[in-house]
C-alpha cells in the first residue's frame, strides 16, 4: 500500500473481506516475517532525547492514547494547551533522524509509533496530517512567528501584551514564496 | 380471504447464478474503485472542491429515495388495506431495506473517511439534518425489517396494520428528510426550497414502483411463476399516477423558483441554458421519464403489453436518474452568488459555471450500488418465501365468492 | 469510552493547580469587578486556560485599500499554512483568494480578499452530521479534523465556497497546521498564533509589506482597533441577508 492512505479500516463486511484480501497480499505484517520462527519480532524502540515522559513508561505503555484523546479535544476545541504535552513535543522527543540524515517515515518501522503500532497490529491515521518529525519554523511564520518559547517560559497571556493591550503582537513575515493558490 | 396465499423460496437453475454472479463481479468493480479512490484520494474522480458531490451521489440518493417507495405496494395492502396488494408486500419490503442498503453503501464508500464509520453512528449533531437522517435510514430498517416478520409469521399477522402505519410514517419522513437535506441548503439557489421534502416523497413513489414492477416481472418470468394480468395493471396505473404527480411537482417547484429574481439566475440555466442540464431535464426527466410513460401506460395500445410496461418502467427510472443528477450536479454547476449586481472572478472559480466529468471509478462505484441492492434481494429470495407460488389473479383476487366477513378481517 | 479512566488522566497536582487558578481568576475577578473594565480581564488567557466567549475574534477588510495585483495575504497564509499546489486548481485548497469585482451596470472595479466568514451562526456548523465543524467559544469556526468523515456537506452548506476538500495525499505538512486528505479544511484565523497573541498571517503580510487593508482583533473589547474602527466607519456583511453575524466584514463594498 502505498503512502499513508494505507490507514483504512473495513467498515461493511464485504469492504471488510476485500481489505483482508489485500492485507494478506502484501500486508505489513508479512513484510517482515523472520524466516523460519514463525513469530513476530518483538519491537525495538528509538531512545527518547528527553530525561523522562510526562508520565511513567509503563502507564504511557498501555494509556497514551487515552491521553492523546483526552488532550487533543480540549486543544481543538477548548484552546487549552498543556505546556509539554502537544503531539509536537511527543515527536520531539521521540523522533531522531535516520544515519542517513533521513527522518523515518511514519509508515517505517523505524519510526517511533510504528514500531510497537506494527508489533499490537493497531492502525492509526495520526500522520495522515499530523508533522512527523519535528519542524523548525521559518523567520516570521508559525506559532510564535519562528521563536518557539523557551520551554520554561510562561507562556504570554493575550491581554498582557504591554504597549496598546487591547492589541495582538505584529510579527515578521516572511518573505518565502508561497504555495499554490495565487 | 378463504384462498391462502403460498410464498416460497425462488427456484431457479443457471441463469439466476449467472446474473447473480454478473452483480458480484459489479460489486468487485465497485469496491476496486473504492481502494483506487481512497489510495490516491478524489482528485482522480471527477469531484472538485466546486462540485463536492458527484455520480456516486446521484447512484445513493436514487437508491435511498427509491428504497422508500418501493414500500409503497405494502402500505397501500397494509395501510389502505387493499386485499390485492397483500401478496406483494413482502418484496416490497425486502426491496426498500436492500435499496436502502445499496445506497448507503455508496453514499458511505464514497466519504473522504469511509473508515470513520463508527464515527459517524457515535457521534451525532441535532442541528443537522444530515444526522436526524442517520437516525431515519437505521430506524427504517427495522421498522420494515419488524413489518416483514409480521408479514411472514402467521401468529404475528393480526399486528400488522399497526406495524404496517409506523413503516408508512416512516418512510415519508425518511424521504423528506433525503429531500430536506437539499432543502436546508439555504445559501445555493438551486435549492433552499421547503418543496424538495414533499417533492422527493413524490420522486420516491415514482422510481420505487417502478423499481418494484421491473424485479417483480423479472423473478416471476425468471422462474417460471405465473403473474396476472390484474396484478401488473394496477400497478401500471399507479405508476402513471405518480410519474404525473411527480410532473406536476416539477412544474410547481421551477414556476415558484421563476416569479423570484433571486432564483431566475439558476432557473435560467437549468431550463434554458442549453447545457448537458437543460437536455437531460427536458429530454430525460420530462420527455422520456414523464411523458413517454404515461402514454404508454394509459395508451389503449401500449397500455396492456407487459413489454411496454417494462419500458415504461425502465424509463422512469432513467428519467428519475436524469433528475436526480440535474437536482444535485446541475445545482452546484452554477455558481453562488456572493455579490448580487456584480461580475467576479478568482482563481477559486468564482462567477464561472463549474463543470463536471464523472470519472469512471465513480459511475463503477455508483453501478455497484445498484448491484448490491440487486443481489441482496435475489440472495433473500433464493433463502426466503418473500414471493408468492403464485400471482394469478383468481388467486390474488378470488371470484365474488361469498368470503366469511370475519375472516377477512382479521387477514387484513 | 468512559469518562472515568480519561478524568484520571490528569495527574492530581496538575488539577490543584488549575484548580488554583480559577480559584484566583474567580477572586480577583470579583475584587476588581467593581471599578475595572471587565473586557481586559477577559482577554487574558494564558494558553492552559479554555477560550472565553468574552472574545471574538473578527477581522475588518477595507476594500477601498486592497490593490490590483497583490496577492501577499495569499502568499502568506499558503506559507504559515504549508498549502502547496498539487498543478490541479480545481482540487487544489485555497484558505483565502483574492477576488475581483465589477458592477454590472458601471463598470466599477474592486478587490477584496475572501476567506472563512467565522460566522455566529455558521451554516457548516449546523450541517455537520458529526459535529466536527465546530465554533470556538471565541467565535473562531474550525474542522475538528479527528472525526471528519468528509462528506463535504459543509461546502455545500458555505455561503462563501470557504472551504475545500483534501483531495490527495498531503506530506510535509507544518507541525501547526495539520492537514490531511479526507477531510475538509478552511481558514483558521491562523488560530495557533492568535492563541499565542500574534495576528493571523496574512494581516501581518498586508500591514507588513502590502497595503494594510486588513485589520484584526477582539471586537467585544471596545478599546481594540477593530471595534473603534468598526465603531467609526461603514462595514458591511458579505450576504448579509442571510444573517450570519459573520467575524469577517468588509468596508467600501
Amino acid at each position: 500500500m502505498t503512502g499513508t492512505s494505507g490507514h483504512r479500516r473495513g467498515f461493511a463486511p464485504l469492504l471488510a473481506a476485500a481489505l483482508a484480501m489485500l492485507f494478506f497480499a502484501w500486508g505489513p505484517a508479512r513484510a517482515d516475517q523472520p524466516a523460519g520462527t514463525g513469530r513476530v519480532p518483538l519491537p525495538v524502540l528509538p531512545k527518547a532525547t528527553g530525561k523522562h515522559c510526562v508520565k511513567p513508561t509503563e502507564w504511557m505503555r498501555h494509556n497514551h492514547m487515552k491521553l492523546l484523546f483526552r488532550e487533543r479535544d480540549l486543544t481543538v476545541y477548548k484552546g487549552e494547551f498543556i505546556k509539554g504535552r502537544s503531539i509536537e513535543d511527543c515527536i520531539a522527543c521521540h523522533v531522531h533522524r535516520e544515519p542517513d540524515g533521513q527522518w523515518p517515515k511514519p509508515t517505517s518501522k523505524k519510526f517511533f509509533c510504528e514500531t510497537c503500532h506494527a508489533y499490537a497490529a493497531v492502525k492509526i491515521d495520526c500522520f495522515e496530517c499530523h508533522a512527523a518529525h519535528p519542524v523548525k519554523a521559518p523567520p516570521g511564520v508559525g506559532p510564535n512567528g519562528g521563536n518557539p518559547l523557551p520551554a520554561d517560559a510562561k507562556p504570554v497571556p493575550v491581554g498582557d501584551l504591554g504597549a496598546g493591550a487591547h492589541e495582538l503582537t505584529p510579527m515578521p513575515v516572511s518573505q518565502g514564496a508561497g504555495g499554490g493558490s495565487k | 380471504m378463504k384462498q391462502r396465499i403460498h410464498y416460497r423460496e425462488l427456484e431457479g437453475g443457471i441463469g439466476f447464478w449467472v446474473l447473480l454472479a454478473g452483480f458480484g463481479v459489479l460489486i468487485a468493480l465497485g469496491l476496486a474503485s473504492v481502494h483506487y479512490m481512497e489510495t490516491y484520494g478524489h482528485w482522480v474522480t471527477g469531484m472538485t472542491n466546486q462540485v463536492v458531490w458527484g455520480i456516486p451521489h446521484v447512484f445513493a440518493v436514487f437508491l435511498i429515495v427509491a428504497a422508500s417507495g418501493v414500500l409503497n405496494t405494502a402500505s397501500v395492502a397494509s395501510v389502505f388495506a387493499r386485499t390485492p396488494y397483500k401478496p406483494l408486500a413482502p418484496l416490497s419490503g425486502l426491496l426498500s431495506i436492500t435499496l436502502l442498503i445499496g445506497g448507503l453503501a455508496v453514499l458511505v464508500l464514497d466519504l473522504g473517511h469511509s473508515d470513520r464509520i463508527l464515527v459517524a453512528m457515535t457521534h451525532y449533531n441535532f442541528r443537522s439534518i444530515f444526522a436526524w437522517n442517520i437516525f431515519l435510514y437505521i430506524g427504517f430498517m427495522l421498522v420494515v425489517a419488524i413489518y416483514l416478520w409480521f408479514n411472514m409469521e402467521r401468529r404475528m399477522n393480526r399486528y400488522i396494520r399497526p406495524v404496517g402505519f409506523v413503516a408508512f410514517v416512516w418512510r415519508i419522513t425518511l424521504t423528506t428528510g433525503t429531500g430536506s437535506i437539499f432543502g436546508f441548503l439555504i445559501a445555493r439557489d438551486a435549492y433552499d426550497s421547503a418543496l424538495m421534502g414533499p417533492m422527493f416523497v413524490i420522486m420516491s413513489f415514482s422510481f420505487g414502483l417502478a423499481i418494484y414492477i421491473l424485479v417483480l416481472m423479472s423473478s416471476y418470468a425468471g422462474s417460471g411463476r405465473p403473474l396476472g394480468d390484474a396484478t401488473l395493471r394496477r400497478l401500471k396505473n399507479l405508476l402513471g399516477v405518480f410519474i404525473a404527480a411527480v410532473l406536476y411537482f416539477l412544474a410547481i417547484f421551477h414556476l415558484t423558483n421563476l416569479y423570484w429574481a433571486q432564483h431566475v439566475g439558476v432557473e435560467e440555466f437549468i431550463l434554458f441554458g442549453g447545457n448537458v442540464y437543460t437536455w437531460l431535464f427536458w429530454g430525460g426527466q420530462v420527455l422520456l421519464g414523464g411523458l413517454v410513460p404515461l402514454a404508454l401506460l394509459y395508451s389503449p395500445a401500449t397500455g396492456n403489453s407487459r413489454f411496454w410496461i417494462a419500458v415504461s418502467s425502465v424509463l422512469v427510472i432513467l428519467g428519475g436518474l436524469a433528475l436526480v443528477y440535474v437536482i444535485i450536479i446541475g445545482g452546484q454547476a452554477y455558481p453562488l452568488d456572493l455579490f448580487p449586481g456584480k461580475a467576479v472572478s478568482s482563481t477559486f472559480y468564482d462567477g464561472v459555471i463549474n463543470t463536471y466529468t464523472p470519472s469512471l471509478p465513480e459511475i463503477l462505484l455508483g453501478i455497484s450500488g445498484i448491484a448490491i441492492s440487486l443481489a441482496a434481494t435475489m440472495v433473500a429470495i433464493k433463502f426466503l418465501p418473500f414471493l408468492p407460488v403464485s400471482l394469478k389473479d383468481e388467486v390474488v383476487e378470488p371470484p365474488a365468492t361469498p368470503p366469511a366477513p370475519a375472516t377477512a378481517e382479521a387477514h387484513a | 469510552m468512559s469518562k472515568q479512566p480519561e478524568e484520571n488522566t490528569l495527574a492530581a497536582p496538575e488539577r490543584a493547580r488549575r484548580r488554583f487558578l480559577t480559584q484566583v481568576a474567580a477572586v480577583t475577578g470579583a475584587a476588581l469587578a467593581p471599578g475595572m473594565v471587565l473586557f481586559e480581564v477577559s482577554q487574558a488567557r494564558a494558553l492552559d486556560q479554555p477560550v472565553s466567549g468574552k472574545v471574538r475574534w473578527g477581522m475588518l477588510v477595507d476594500t477601498t485599500k486592497c490593490t490590483r495585483g497583490c496577492d501577499l495575504c495569499v502568499k502568506a497564509c499558503d506559507k504559515e499554512n504549508g498549502i502547496h499546489s498539487h498543478g490541479r486548481p480545481e482540487t487544489d485548497s485555497q484558505w483565502i483568494r483574492k477576488i475581483r469585482l465589477r458592477d454590472l451596470h458601471t463598470g466599477y472595479v474592486q478587490f477584496l480578499p475572501m476567506l472563512c466568514q467565522h460566522c455566529k451562526y455558521a451554516p457548516c456548523v449546523d450541517v455537520c452530521p458529526v459535529g466536527a465543524s465546530f465554533r470556538r467559544a471565541d467565535g473562531i469556526v474550525l474542522v475538528n479534523r479527528h472525526i471528519c468523515i468528509g462528506c463535504r456537506y459543509c461546502m455545500m452548506a458555505c455561503p462563501y465556497k470557504a472551504r475545500s476538500f483534501v483531495s490527495e495525499p498531503l506530506h510535509d505538512q507544518v507541525p501547526w497546521s495539520p492537514r490531511g486528505m479526507g477531510t475538509v479544511e478552511a481558514c483558521t484565523f491562523c488560530v495557533h498564533r492568535v492563541d499565542r497573541g500574534h495576528k493571523p498571517a496574512c494581516v501581518d503580510a498586508c500591514a507588513a509589506d502590502g497595503p494594510g487593508a486588513l485589520v484584526f482583533g477582539d471586537m467585544k473589547d471596545p478599546g481594540s482597533k477593530i471595534a473603534k474602527m468598526l465603531a467609526k466607519e461603514q462595514s458591511s456583511e458579505v450576504r448579509a441577508d442571510l444573517k450570519l453575524d459573520t467575524g469577517v466584514r468588509y468596508h467600501g463594498i
